[in-house]
């Protein structure tokens, strides 16, 4: 079985290699060459962390996010927290504006974004989870990117957008 | 030369052996659990895990810590016991940080690194005799992190340089542009935040004998050491822990090291000091402290005692015998 790091890896290089731009993430352990994105509550005013959200991975590709989170093993936790920010608009506004506020558009030349297909639809995003194969995958609307001794694979669930599989293939 | 990375985390020993030529074949290694690894990487692990140590001929040659974070509030002290460790076996350190950079959210603003970290690294070189290196991690003039591989010049340099000259530090013609660099930084860091020269309010310098009498009612059968009372100030370092919230070691035992070498320490053993250290945690128990910071070699919380001379609850002392 993989470790989370080794996991997260593998991600990094075969997101790489099929020409996504990784924007941010958070590694398991250590530092990182990708900058951190810390979602923050709207609703929590004090200083500090508390009730933000951090997502393992995320990239960009012809104007698709896709969200990652990373585990040795399946984590429904990991899918809670995806649907949560994805589906609620509070967290679309603040992922925006977290990849805003990091310049991170800027940083990869990534021309304006029209906001309002970010905001008002959850399209443009993709869930994705990724951990050992041990029978399981994510739910139909999420890819699963399953790891091997020689790479990793996604598995496409069905209720994922045609589009969004088309650049995932 | 057999050369070996040992990390603890595989994606920062992929970016150290990513720094040089003569990394680009060595094994990486995970750092395991203690007692697990080779008695070389093992004296380094008393007091926390580096990040990576560079081993040649199963001699530790360098310990690298890298963060993003600029070590600054608490957050200074935090990576402290690792390298102190380092610098007592005789390797030295390198660390990679952002001297200042941009944090985000609601009150967002650009953090400055803590002076006073430049001055123990400064003390921690001159009691050791190895470098103990501020190698800046640059940001843009946005206060961004720079993250597109030309951040890492200067610890390339570094890291190919140290094999050029087969380890003699004092060939290294990058250590003096590093210093300068860290002089530098600490000079703009005190003109901009004059406190830095004095002890923060966690800290007071006291006379001994002051000292002595404000404890007199928690000492109970213990004597205190002949060395104690010897030196003519104390320095006390108060943290506010509470008896449900003190099963913690960071940041106060890291930060504990910095305090130490800035205004106690005179030599390379914890007891060489011209000033007693004496930590203090007035709303706990005696019992509780015990209970939740042993000084077990197993725990972390070992390190509360290995520089510290005493340690003031509320209501006794702990004499730390290792600090003398």
């Amino acid at each position: 079985m993989l470790t989370e790091t080794e996991i997260y890896l593998r991600l990094k290089l075969w997101l790489r290699e099929h020409t996504w731009r990784i924007l941010g993430g958070e590694p398991p352990g250590g530092t990182n060459d990708i900058p951190i994105i810390e979602i923050k509550d709207s609703e929590h005013k004090m200083k500090g962390s508390k009730g933000s959200r951090k997502i393992d991975l995320v990239a960009f590709k012809d104007s698709y996010f896709i969200l990652i989170e990373v585990k040795a093993i399946y984590s429904y936790s990991d899918i809670k927290k995806l649907n949560e920010i994805v589906t609620e608009r509070k967290w679309r506004i603040a992922f925006l504006n977290a990849l805003r506020e990091k310049r991170i558009f800027e940083l990869h030349g990534i021309p304006s974004l029209a906001e309002t297909q970010y905001l008002d639809s959850t399209s443009k995003y993709i869930k994705a989870v990724s951990f050992n194969y041990t029978g399981q995958l994510g739910p139909e609307d999420f890819v699963t990117f399953t790891p091997s001794l020689e790479g990793i694979k996604p598995q496409i669930g069905a209720r994922v957008s045609h589009t969004a599989k088309e650049l995932l293939t | 030369m057999q050369i070996k990375i040992f990390c603890d985390d595989l994606q920062e020993g992929r970016w150290f052996s990513s720094l040089s030529t003569y990394l680009a074949h060595a094994p990486l290694l995970t750092v395991g659990s203690r007692g697990s690894n080779p008695a070389f990487v093992e004296k380094l692990l008393r007091y926390d895990r580096p990040d990576i140590v560079l081993v040649i001929d199963n001699q530790p040659k360098v310990v690298i810590e890298k963060t993003s974070e600029v070590p600054t509030g608490h957050n200074i002290g935090q990576r402290f016991g690792r390298m102190v460790n380092a610098v007592e076996e005789g390797v030295a350190v390198a660390y990679f940080l952002p001297f200042k950079a941009m944090k985000h959210g609601r009150y967002a603003n650009v953090c400055y690194v803590n002076a006073r970290l430049f001055e123990a690294f400064k003390k921690m070189e001159e009691i050791h005799k190895v470098p103990v290196l501020a190698i800046e991690w640059p940001c843009d003039d946005r206060f961004e992190l720079i993250r597109d591989g030309t951040e890492d010049k200067l610890i390339k340099q570094f890291t190919e340089e140290i094999f050029r000259v087969n380890f003699d530090y004092g060939k290294v013609p990058v250590i003096s542009k590093i210093h300068n660099s860290m002089i530098e930084e600490y000079r703009e860091q005190i003109r901009e935040t004059p406190r830095y020269l004095n002890p923060p309010p966690s800290v007071r310098i006291i006379r001994t004998s002051d000292f002595v009498k404000s404890i007199s009612s928690k000492v109970k059968e213990e004597k205190l050491p002949e060395a104690f009372l010897s030196r003519a100030e104390t320095v006390m370092y108060r943290f506010d822990m509470t008896p449900e919230h003190c099963r913690r070691e960071d940041p106060y035992t890291g930060t504990q090291f910095i305090y130490d070498y800035i205004w106690c320490r005179n030599g390379p053993n914890p007891r060489d000091k011209f000033r007693n250290l004496v930590l203090m945690s007035p709303l706990i128990s005696k019992q509780r402290w015990l209970e939740a910071n042993p000084n077990n070699p197993g725990r972390k919380s070992c390190v509360y005692y290995v520089t510290a001379n005493m340690i003031v609850l509320s209501d006794g002392i702990i004499i730390c015998t290792n600090s003398g």
